[in-house]
């Protein structure tokens, strides 16, 4: 009998524990992004029927193709060809041409099941409120040092985000952006709309997956992947008078894809910021990573600090938050050469420490 | 014991052989040259399908990451890993990631993964001690071969520049002059070698052998396929200093003009050194009048 109660569990658990992503094939899907490598966001959804695919697109145009028979099929549309992929995480839908070139690609998320949110009930709980969470990086800039605060304080059409930036305890920096939002619903599923991109189509939908009193869960999508991010009911702050928002809400172009470098050039720049740097103690390197949208306005600061043996350091507060600051009022910036596909850069300055002071400026 | 203790220890033992399994690498069972092929197709989707302008994206440095799990100790796809930590400005990893390659691979008494670290440590780093040193190491591992290169330039040319940041100028121009010598013997043209031209004017600048400094600017002035902002500029810094304002004046017109028609120094990644920039050059014109 003592026996039988120990199997019983062990067999449950044997079952089960490994083998939890054997669940059935759900039948909504959300577009993570457009063009996977760029990771531009759209608000198309995917639903699955009896043999065929709904594609609504964010134009509201909906297009119905032939259920795919395998993981990886091909399906002929009107103008070319589709081919969908069902990958671990995600449905890869990629369109080409006559010639079987690839002219966009479409990566779709399976819509977590929740129990049912009630659209204004949500409404309510959101509005004229504050929530807050804790993000290891921004979407533009890498960051291992700073400690990085995201929030959200909603009204009715907008949302304010605001991002707070730390390091050993003390604020270094913060920014805000007021964008539109609009909450949305989709076969008993709720999603936040953020109006954060410079065009029409290029909203980024994020699915509510819970909601209560005190906050809220919301998955987005990047890079093939789902991320959870709760947020807290917090008490409204004082607004950053500093604003920036990125052209684009997706990945940015690198420094060096087109000629971003500073008008003045280096040995300008390190004269000018270190004119009245802080002193610290120490030897190495202080990476100051930041965003510069199509504005040439620059925000979504991230710091590495790492010592001469390139290992990780950490330097006095004042000097990163002096750099931050000084970095944020620079405008001499080069008329930026953006493309279709990017419309912000991720740039760098990483300023070399020698007995505390500033010696030289890379790259 | 107690059945609920062996219960206990029992599903344990099961939590962490799953948890162990996820750690474990799944190529382990493969041959060595399964591995090296599952490798190559890794490495060849990153640098395709997300090629070198989503170098410093999450889905190039998976398929980098999956390659070097097939094969942890192969140089060349773990420095070129580490391509995508430097261009982003992640220092710490990219550090990391070339200085395991380069241990692999001086091992092996071989000195590719170093001779990029050479270049890095000075374009990106401005790590000049480390510069020298690593030049030197080359140097002594391929004895006695005079020439090395190092990621496209000669190893030598990096040490002459590391010399002249260091302010060693004696030396930075001995390690160019040799340089050229070599190139020399080798039956090219040192007159050719524009930016080991450059940085030898420039040195002999800093030493205050104008003459010298100037004699090399304009032989390089009179080469067809040299960059002639900068030379211009700096001559016209050398006849400000021989008084001869008329002369200098002309060489910063010009300096302006090849600036504004991108005839100047430029290099997407980095910022090379005595680069020159618009308003340096309207200073000096502002200072003559």
């Amino acid at each position: 009998m003592m026996k039988q109660h120990f199997l019983f569990p062990f067999i449950l658990l044997t079952l089960l524990g490994c083998a939890t992503h054997q669940t059935n094939d759900p039948d909504l899907y959300v577009s993570g992004y457009y063009i996977e490598n760029y990771n531009i966001p759209t608000n198309s959804f995917l639903e699955i029927k009896s043999d065929s695919l709904y594609i609504t697109y964010a134009d509201n145009e909906l297009s119905a193709i032939k259920k795919p028979v395998n993981n990886k099929d091909t399906i002929s549309s009107k103008n070319g060809l589709l081919v969908i992929q069902k990958r671990q995480h995600s449905l890869f839908l990629q369109s080409l041409n006559e010639n079987k070139t690839k002219v966009s690609d479409l990566t779709f998320f399976p819509v977590a099941k929740t129990k049912p949110l009630d659209k204004d009930k949500v409404f309510q709980k959101l509005y004229n409120n504050t929530f807050e969470t804790q993000i290891d990086r921004t979407v533009s800039s890498p960051n291992s040092d700073l400690l990085i605060k995201k929030s959200f304080t909603f009204e009715k059409d907008s949302v304010t985000i605001v991002y707070t930036y730390s390091y050993q305890e003390q604020l270094m920096y913060s920014e805000k952006e007021k964008i539109a939002y609009a909450l949305i619903e989709k076969n008993n599923h709720l999603f936040l709309e953020f109006d954060s991109s410079d065009y029409p189509t290029y909203k980024k939908v994020c699915q509510i997956i819970a909601l209560n009193n005190h906050s809220f869960t919301l998955n987005h999508y990047r890079d093939r992947e789902t991320i959870a991010e709760k947020y807290i009911k917090t008490q409204p702050k004082q607004q950053p008078e500093k604003t920036f928002k990125p052209c684009r809400d997706s990945r940015p172009g690198e420094y060096y894809f087109n000629n971003t470098n500073y008008a003045k050039g280096n040995v300008y720049l390190m004269n000018k910021i270190r004119e009245k740097a802080p002193l610290t103690s120490g030897n190495g390197y202080i990476t100051i990573h930041f965003t510069i949208n199509c504005n040439k306005e620059t925000g979504r600061f991230g710091v590495e600090q790492m010592n001469q043996f390139y290992e990780p350091a950490t330097y006095d507060p004042e000097l990163i938050k002096y750099l931050i600051n000084e970095i944020s009022l620079l405008k001499d910036w080069p008329d930026l050469k953006l493309d279709y596909y990017y419309q912000d850069i991720h740039a760098f300055l990483m300023f070399k420490i020698r007995d505390g002071k500033i010696v030289d400026l890379c790259p | 014991m107690s059945l609920k203790s062996l219960f206990i220890l029992i599903a344990s033992v099961f939590f962490l052989s799953c948890k162990s399994s996820k750690n474990e690498n799944p190529f382990e069972h493969l041959s060595s040259e399964e591995r090296e092929k599952l490798a190559t197709f890794y490495h060849n989707i990153s640098i395709t399908e997300h090629h070198v302008k989503f170098q410093t994206g999450r889905l190039h440095r998976v398929y980098k990451d999956s390659a070097l799990m097939a094969v942890p100790d192969h140089v060349e796809y773990m420095q070129r890993a580490s391509y995508s930590y430097k261009k982003s400005g992640e220092h710490i990893k990219a550090m990391q990631m070339l200085n395991k390659a380069v241990a692999l691979d001086v091992e092996k008494n071989s000195t590719k993964a170093l001779e990029y670290k050479a270049w890095s440590m000075l374009y990106f780093y401005r790590d000049y001690e480390s510069t020298i040193k690593d030049v030197d190491l080359i140097e002594k591992i391929n004895f006695p071969k005079k020439y090395n290169g190092c990621h496209g330039e000669p190893c030598l040319f990096l040490k002459g520049q590391a010399y002249y940041q260091l302010g060693e100028y004696q030396n930075a121009i001995e390690t160019f002059e040799y340089l050229l010598k070599i190139l020399e013997e080798k039956g090219l043209d040192p007159k050719d070698e524009f930016l080991t031209n450059f940085y030898l004017a420039r040195s002999y600048f800093k030493s205050n052998n104008l003459d010298k400094s100037l004699f090399y600017l304009e032989e390089q002035l009179e080469m067809p396929y040299t960059v002639k902002a900068e030379l211009n500029f700096y001559a016209g810094q050398i006849y400000v200093l021989k008084n001869e304002k008329e002369k200098a004046l002309q060489h910063f017109l010009k300096a302006k003009e090849l600036f504004l028609k991108n005839d100047k120094i430029y290099e997407p990644f980095i910022e090379r050194f005595d680069e020159i920039f618009i308003d340096d050059i309207e200073s000096e014109i502002t200072g003559l009048n």
